[in-house]
């Protein structure tokens, strides 16, 4: 389990600055890419598990 | 004659009693592929005697013998056999001492392996089958988690044994669908309360709306899978149809169902895999996998990774080859069945079937959706190094009623006992979905979501820290508005963030 100390990059008072300085950055576009990536994702699952209409009528017959 | 008999096991013990218990005692009924399996089976069960029942009344059969052989010119009986498997030996005076209450005698549970009822019909003879499942090996963990105890009574012996039962198809009554069903619903009936159908009753609801091209008995023309809804239906449940043709998401599915208990119906065409010809399609019943030595991957070009994916068998009640039949995955998905070379074959998914209780209203493709978009934001923050995540989070996620889940938390040493406590103590749906952040084996955290809900709703009801570093730094990265407002997830961890950033050492190992 990974400890948290004030030195640590991820110590929460370091990591919250980082955050935000990188949402204000470079993050924006990154997370406006992420909203439609996600989507995009959600999209390929629903693709993939979206039964195909045609099979349902092929009798099972072995 | 007497009622029973003592035979020592062998697979040719086995082809010999099957073959006299056939109706006109053909030798091929005994050295078909099932009786074969069967043999081999047993052989790797270690069985060592065999109890010959002669008379036994089996309620499936008795039930497709009112309903259609009886009518039939031939004389075929209304009473079975039944088998009765030991992996211990012992002699038929031995067994008749165990009657007379000797004191010490192995005629016991602990070495059970379950019964073989034989019909005295003239070909597809092998009826309800009910025998353990193949157990653990070293190198490999096998799960089941539809099987039961199924209660034996052997001449006032009471016995058990933990099984989901199988049968033959009966080509008359029953196709391999119906098989298939009939395993399925007797995997359903115990956890949803349903009456269990017989093969004919299943055959008889599948084909009630059916056309003039297709005579319901003798089932010739199979069922497909709009017949096969309107069976599950017809026992008060609500079929969900999902598309086979990606295999780490059969599997992802199948294994999500199951580990809920209950079993789904997978279709397929069959290719031979010597020559690449067609066979034909084929239902059976999924019960069990087992994870292997296959590495997690993603299920497409950078996208979530699955657990599921590490599945390299499926294990199913398949009625050409036999009860706990392994499908195999190899690496790159591909699927193959059939117990020896021989008979080797392509399996190529169609559809999964899956029976539910019509409460289980959030199929798994919603909850795939969710992790998948969690996952991709989540991924995007590891790589703006933002998380203390070396490597992709691997998801596991699976349907589960309350009281499994509660004993899981219940049995957990991985959490603090505050927060276990508390977890157990709130108030949950019956059914929740759960999804599963690993890196590696190491849970990080499980996300709940309402299996109930509405399908418009959030769904996602609550989360159970798992890592305190991970989780930690998620709910200071989701103090920033911007991130919050992306995911459910994300607002939930920021409004913990008082337990979860205050004090992590603590809640992670102070108090377990």
């Amino acid at each position: 389990m990974a400890e948290l100390t004030s030195h640590d990059e991820f110590a929460p008072a370091e990591l919250r600055a980082r955050v935000d300085a990188w949402v204000e950055g470079k993050g924006r576009k990154e997370l406006d890419r992420t909203i439609r990536s996600a989507e995009k994702a959600r999209e390929a699952v629903r693709a993939v598990l979206r039964v195909d209409q045609q099979t349902l009528s092929n009798p099972v017959t072995l | 004659m007497d009622a029973f008999r003592v035979v020592p096991f062998s697979p040719a013990a086995l082809s010999e009693i099957v073959t006299e218990k056939s109706f006109g005692a053909s030798p091929s009924v005994g050295r078909k592929k099932n009786v074969e399996y069967l043999g081999s089976y047993l052989s790797k069960v270690e069985t060592k005697t065999i109890v010959v029942e002669h008379t036994y009344i089996d309620k499936d059969y008795l039930e497709d013998f009112a309903a259609y052989y009886v009518r039939c010119f031939a004389d075929y009986p209304k009473t079975c056999t039944r088998l009765h498997f030991f992996s211990e030996e012992f002699s038929e005076s031995e067994f008749r001492s165990a009657l007379e209450h000797a004191a010490d005698h192995p005629v016991e549970n602990a070495n059970y392996l379950g019964f073989i009822v034989l019909k005295p019909l003239p070909d597809t003879v092998i009826g309800r089958t009910c025998l353990r499942p193949w157990k653990d090996t070293a190198d490999r963990k096998r799960v089941f988690p539809i099987v039961c105890d199924v209660p034996v009574n052997l001449f006032g012996i009471n016995l058990s044994v933990r099984s989901l039962p199988f049968q033959e198809q009966d080509t008359d009554v029953a196709a391999c669908a119906t098989s298939a069903l009939w395993s399925a619903l007797h995997g359903t009936g115990r956890l949803f309360q349903h009456q269990i159908p017989s093969p004919v009753e299943i055959t008889k609801a599948a084909s009630a709306h059916s056309r003039v091209d297709d005579r319901s008995f003798p089932n010739r023309n199979g069922l497909n899978a709009f017949q096969i809804a309107d069976a599950i239906r017809s026992v008060g449940l609500e079929p969900l149809a999902i598309r086979g043709s990606d295999t780490t998401m059969v599997r992802l599915a199948a294994a999500a169902y199951l580990r809920a208990g209950i079993p789904c119906i997978l279709l397929s065409r069959l290719h031979d895999a010597a020559s690449n010809v067609e066979i034909g399609r084929h239902a059976v019943a999924v019960n069990g996998y087992s994870l292997g030595n296959l590495k997690p991957k993603s299920w497409t070009k950078n996208a979530t990774v699955f657990r599921a994916a590490t599945i390299d068998r499926l294990y199913c009640h398949d009625d050409q080859i036999g009860p706990y039949a392994a499908l195999e995955f190899d690496a790159n998905g591909s699927i193959s069945a059939g117990f020896d070379k021989a008979s080797k074959v392509e399996i190529l998914p169609e559809n999964l079937i899956v029976p539910l209780y019509h409460k289980i209203r959030i199929p798994v493709s919603t909850i795939i959706e969710k992790v998948a978009a969690l996952d991709d934001t989540i991924e995007t923050l590891r790589a703006a190094r933002l998380l203390p995540l070396e490597r992709r989070l691997i998801w596991d996620v699976y349907l589960n009623d309350i009281a499994r889940l509660r004993t899981r938390l219940f049995q957990s040493e991985e959490l603090p006992t505050a927060l276990r406590i508390s977890k157990l103590e709130k108030s949950y749906p019956r059914y929740v979905w759960v999804a599963i952040a690993r890196i590696g084996e190491e849970m990080q955290f499980m996300l709940l979501f309402d299996a109930t809900d509405l399908l418009q709703a959030e769904q996602f009801i609550d989360c159970i820290p798992f890592d305190a570093g991970l989780c930690s730094a998620l709910a200071v990265v989701s103090g920033n508005p911007e991130i919050r407002s992306i995911n459910r997830v994300f607002a939930w961890f920021e409004a913990h963030s008082n337990e979860l950033v205050a004090t992590p050492a603590a809640s992670a190992d102070g108090d377990k």
